[in-house]
């Protein structure tokens, strides 16, 4: 061996020392490798989907023949709607998230994602919620309100056992998850990419990655704050969605279908990224329209969130307000339709070859696009009142879901097998596979068309003889068993080529994105040096990059200092700017993750010392979390190598942790944003108003809050303009403990009983949370401090106090707002 | 953090920012009107809708103004701009169009 070939070797290996998992059982808890993650999100998701897949077929079994008694009505409501809950819950957004912690710092020629932590503990989030979920299913105890969970259904009186709040609490501890998600995908692609890749020059799957965790940002907040107020209602009788007591039901359809309609688009979304990713590579020819479709995925991400309240023809909406939603799902189209004949474009201009992941792409093209028809069907109003509730919504939403996402995953699977498991798919099974799942879908949800039409409710878990749906419920029947069964083959065959898949190696399919740069299954540092791109298909014009990567030419080839290093850019341009050092294997996620666990279930069972046990665990293991030691010391700047220098990212101005925090705030921005739709919706449509009695208007109280919340602000600003350590950040601390006592004063003496009125009880919420937000920013401050008077805050390095700026100036808003609307909009009577 | 960066991508989705506080005021302001029983509920719809079509055009032109030639990304990203402004406009447009046809509180 050369010289030059030994010292590749020893720095693929001292890379591989420095980006490894630990090994055995502390490896696989402490994990934060984005490759590890991406495939446990992916792995476990796929088991909730064989969970999800039974209940299906119990689904179809129970509706089989008329009159079955297969299933009791009650055991058939969990059925159905655990169902439901696990496929959009548990399986589709947890197996988008795996693909894209997997693959995105792979296509964007990172080491790693910008959190890692931050993954590693969405992941353990979503795997504890799933457990509340499915624990419940075992015991009988599993929700049985359907998957959205409509008010006053699930309200206490009409569910009083526990079914209900297991949906609230495990759902929304999954949520925690996917806002993670959402804050480390926008971060990652603004900031973790290759030199020199521009946005323009992004793959196409990562702008539609990027795009949906936009989404994912925006459309989970209403359902958190949702989840939370019916909660409340339950467990405290605060009454959101009581009409006797000022609350409305439509209120919770409203933040319901607020996150539930983008969410189609949110799993459609990143399949449609893989179908982009495929066709060019399958046909042989770069993309027709990138641009028109980066646009076109902008447009529709708006537009999707325009539509919420097409799931809501039928509730006595007026007709001009119907009119205005028809308009805009009508219009949603338009950018849907752009990349399906950017895709036909691109598959007349190439030369396509008929791989496995094709036959699948061809079969999503004909299902997507049924299923996008009857979406316009229902987009129209005077339809959408016949068949609304019935079996013909069923068809539709199976056709554009599982067209929409279970196809073009398949595809992924076939396309990306290679590169996760080193082995290619073994010949001869994938056309009988992909026959039958083609076959079985479209007999389970054609006929479902019919069955509607002709007025077979949804959710029924039995119909009589005579009303001609027999045969057609047959047919589904069959072909829902004879859909497991291509499922089952597609298992098996993905499992044989494990074992007995010929081994791939190189770049398999010809394609040209980063993520075949790289020997597969890719190293735990995926490069041992960093690329710089200077076209969008960098593997199109330079072949051989893999190789030259592979042997060290590049950037950050040489570790150092037992480091974890990738490069941050400029997030318009690509320019690589900074060095980003990222954590190793930690406890932390998972620990946080528990702490929540015990703050979720100890709430779920009512034991709220525990409840607030969890909460100071939370914030414990937020602080260590934060403190990072090995970032003490660092130099301002570090060679990258090819003889360029980049600021080390704790000195930078603008380090992906500032992004993050900003996309945080944003998210929790739709929340408090949600929560000030509900206090207005109540207050201008809910019966019963005016309340009983109206807050008083405790003078000194507000004023002290009002004072209390721009001081916070006031000293972080000049914490952050002043030299570290100084008293600025304990002052701001000081002005947030103030606030939330005052908030806590105003929402426990001058708001009368929150349970008496919604009014009292939005109040309440509005002031609990400014309260709330106050003592994380004390905490903040309080950490701001100890880092400042520990050296880690320096002149040149201020990433706490700017971060800390950020939530002060939020936290001030939102308290602002927050009395405004309690103290300042007073309901008389008359409006 | 940077500012330039993060304007040239709140530029990138302006036209859409704007789309969207249409329909929400359009939305919001049509049931208030029919709530509070207005006279002639149409007539505020109308003219919010109206405001906002306006605001289109003036985002659209002041992007199209603000045009300079830059580096690749940041020409990108305002071209993009100006697309998204003009398709905005017209999906404003379209989604407001039926305070022109249908009973406003029927």
């Amino acid at each position: 061996m050369s010289f030059e070939a030994s010292a590749n070797v020893g720095r693929r290996a001292a890379l591989e020392r420095l980006w490894a998992s630990a090994p055995g059982w502390r490896g696989a808890l402490t994990a934060v490798n984005h490759s590890v993650v991406g495939k446990r999100f992916m792995l476990t998701a796929l088991c909730f989907f064989l969970i999800g897949g039974v209940l299906a077929m119990l689904i179809r079994a129970q509706l089989a023949t008329p009159e079955s008694a297969f299933l009791t009505p009650g055991a058939y409501a969990q059925v159905f709607t655990m169902h439901g809950v696990i496929m959009m819950f548990l399986f589709a957004i947890p197996l988008i998230e795996g693909f894209t912690l997997y693959i995105l710092p792979k296509i964007l020629g990172a080491r790693d994602l910008a959190f890692p932590i931050l993954s590693a503990f969405g992941y353990w989030c979503y795997v504890f919620g799933g457990l509340i979920l499915l624990a419940a299913l075992a015991v009988g105890a599993a929700p049985d309100s359907g998957w959205f969970m409509y008010a006053p259904l699930s309200s206490k009186p009409y569910a009083p056992g526990i079914n209900s709040d297991i949906y609230l609490i495990g759902v929304t501890f999954v949520e925690v998850s996917a806002v993670c998600f959402a804050v480390e995908v926008m971060t990652t692609v603004l900031k973790v990419r290759a030199d020199g890749m521009a946005l323009n020059r992004m793959p196409i799957l990562a702008w539609y990655l990027w795009v949906t965790s936009a989404m994912m940002l925006f459309g989970f907040p209403p359902l958190i704050l949702g989840s939370v107020l019916l909660e409340l209602e339950r467990a405290f009788g605060l009454p959101f969605f009581d009409p006797e007591r000022g609350g409305h039901p439509l209120l919770w359809q409203h933040l319901f279908w607020l996150f539930g309609h983008p969410e189609v688009y949110i799993i459609f979304l990143p399949a449609a990224g893989i179908v982009s990713t495929l066709i060019p590579v399958f046909a042989r020819t770069a993309l027709v329209g990138y641009t028109w479709i980066v646009l076109s995925l902008i447009a529709l991400a708006f537009i999707s969130f325009g539509i919420w309240a097409h799931h809501m023809f039928t509730t006595g909406i007026p007709d001009l307000s119907l009119g205005f939603f028809s308009a805009a799902s009508m219009m949603v189209v338009i950018p849907t339709a752009v990349q399906i004949f950017a895709w036909l474009a691109t598959l007349l201009r190439g030369r396509p070859r008929l791989d496995p992941p094709m036959l699948y792409i061809y079969g999503f093209l004909f299902i997507f696009v049924l299923g996008g028809l009857t979406g316009v069907m229902v987009a129209v109003i005077p339809f959408d009142w016949q068949v609304h509730d019935t079996h013909f919504v069923v068809a539709h939403l199976h056709y554009v879901l599982v067209g929409g996402f279970v196809f073009p995953v398949l595809a992924g699977l076939y396309y990306w097998l290679p590169h996760l498991s080193g082995r290619r798919p073994p010949r001869g099974m994938t056309s009988t596979g992909f026959a039958l799942l083609f076959l079985g879908f479209n007999l389970t949800f054609l006929p479902m068309h019919l069955t509607g039409l002709l007025g077979m409710p949804r959710r029924v878990h039995a119909y009589s003889e005579g009303l001609g749906w027999a045969p057609l419920n047959l047919a589904s029947s069959v072909g829902g068993f004879i859909l497991s069964l291509g499922f089952g083959l597609v298992l098996i065959e993905l499992l044989l080529s494990l074992r007995y898949g010929r081994r791939a190696q190189g770049n398999v399919w010809a394609a040209t994105t980063l993520d075949w740069a790289m020997p597969i299954p890719p190293p735990s540092y995926n490069f041992a040096a960093l690329p710089t791109v200077r076209d969008r298909d960098p593997l199109l014009t330079e072949p051989e990059l893999a190789g030259r990567l592979s042997s060290g030419a590049g950037l950050l080839a040489e570790p150092r200092n037992g480091w974890r290093e990738t490069l941050g850019v400029q997030a318009l341009s690509g320019r690589a700017e900074q060095v980003l050092l990222l954590p190793g294997p930690t406890w932390i996620p998972l620990f946080t993750a528990l702490s929540a666990a015990l703050f979720f279930v100890s709430f779920l069972f009512g034991l709220y010392a525990f409840s607030i046990l969890g909460l100071v665990a939370i914030a414990i293991c937020a602080w260590a979390w934060a403190w990072r030691r090995d970032l003490r010391g660092v130099p301002a700047q570090a060679e990258m190598g090819e003889g360029r220098l980049a600021t080390l990212h704790p000195a930078a101005p603008a380090p992906p942790s500032l992004w993050g925090m900003t996309f945080l705030l944003m998210a929790n921005g739709v929340l408090f944003g949600s929560l000030v739709f509900g206090f207005l919706f109540l207050f201008v449509v809910a019966p019963n108003w005016p309340p009983p009695a109206a807050p008083r208007l405790d003078l000194p109280a507000i004023v002290i809050a009002a004072v209390a919340a721009l001081a916070s602000a006031a000293t972080a600003w000049r914490a952050r303009a002043s030299r570290p350590g100084s008293r600025w950040l304990l002052a701001s601390c000081a002005a947030c403990v103030l606030l939330a006592l005052a908030a806590a004063w105003l929402a426990f003496a001058a708001v009368p009983d929150p349970r008496l009125h919604a009014h009292a009880a939005a109040s309440f919420v509005l002031l609990g949370y400014a309260g709330a937000m106050a003592l994380i920013g004390a905490i903040i401050a309080a950490y701001a401090w100890r880092r400042a008077a520990a050296g880690y805050v320096w002149e040149g390095r201020a990433v706490e106090p700017k971060a800390l700026l950020q939530w002060q100036a939020y936290t001030a808003l939102t308290a602002l707002i927050a009395l405004a609307l309690v103290f300042g909009m007073v309901p008389q009577a008359g409006l | 953090m940077a500012r330039a960066p993060l304007l040239a991508l709140v530029a990138l989705v302006s036209g859409y920012v704007v789309w969207s506080l249409a329909f929400v005021a359009v939305y919001a302001g049509h049931s208030l009107a029919c709530i509070v029983g207005a006279e002639n509920p149409r007539a505020p719809v109308l003219a919010l809708w109206a405001l906002h079509l306006a605001l289109h055009a003036g985002l659209l032109w002041a992007l199209i103004r603000g045009w300079r030639p830059a580096e690749e990304a940041v020409e990108y990203v305002r071209m993009g701009a100006i697309w998204l402004a003009a398709t905005s406009a017209v999906v404003t447009l379209v989604t407001g169009a039926p305070a022109l046809l249908l009973p406003p509180c029927a």
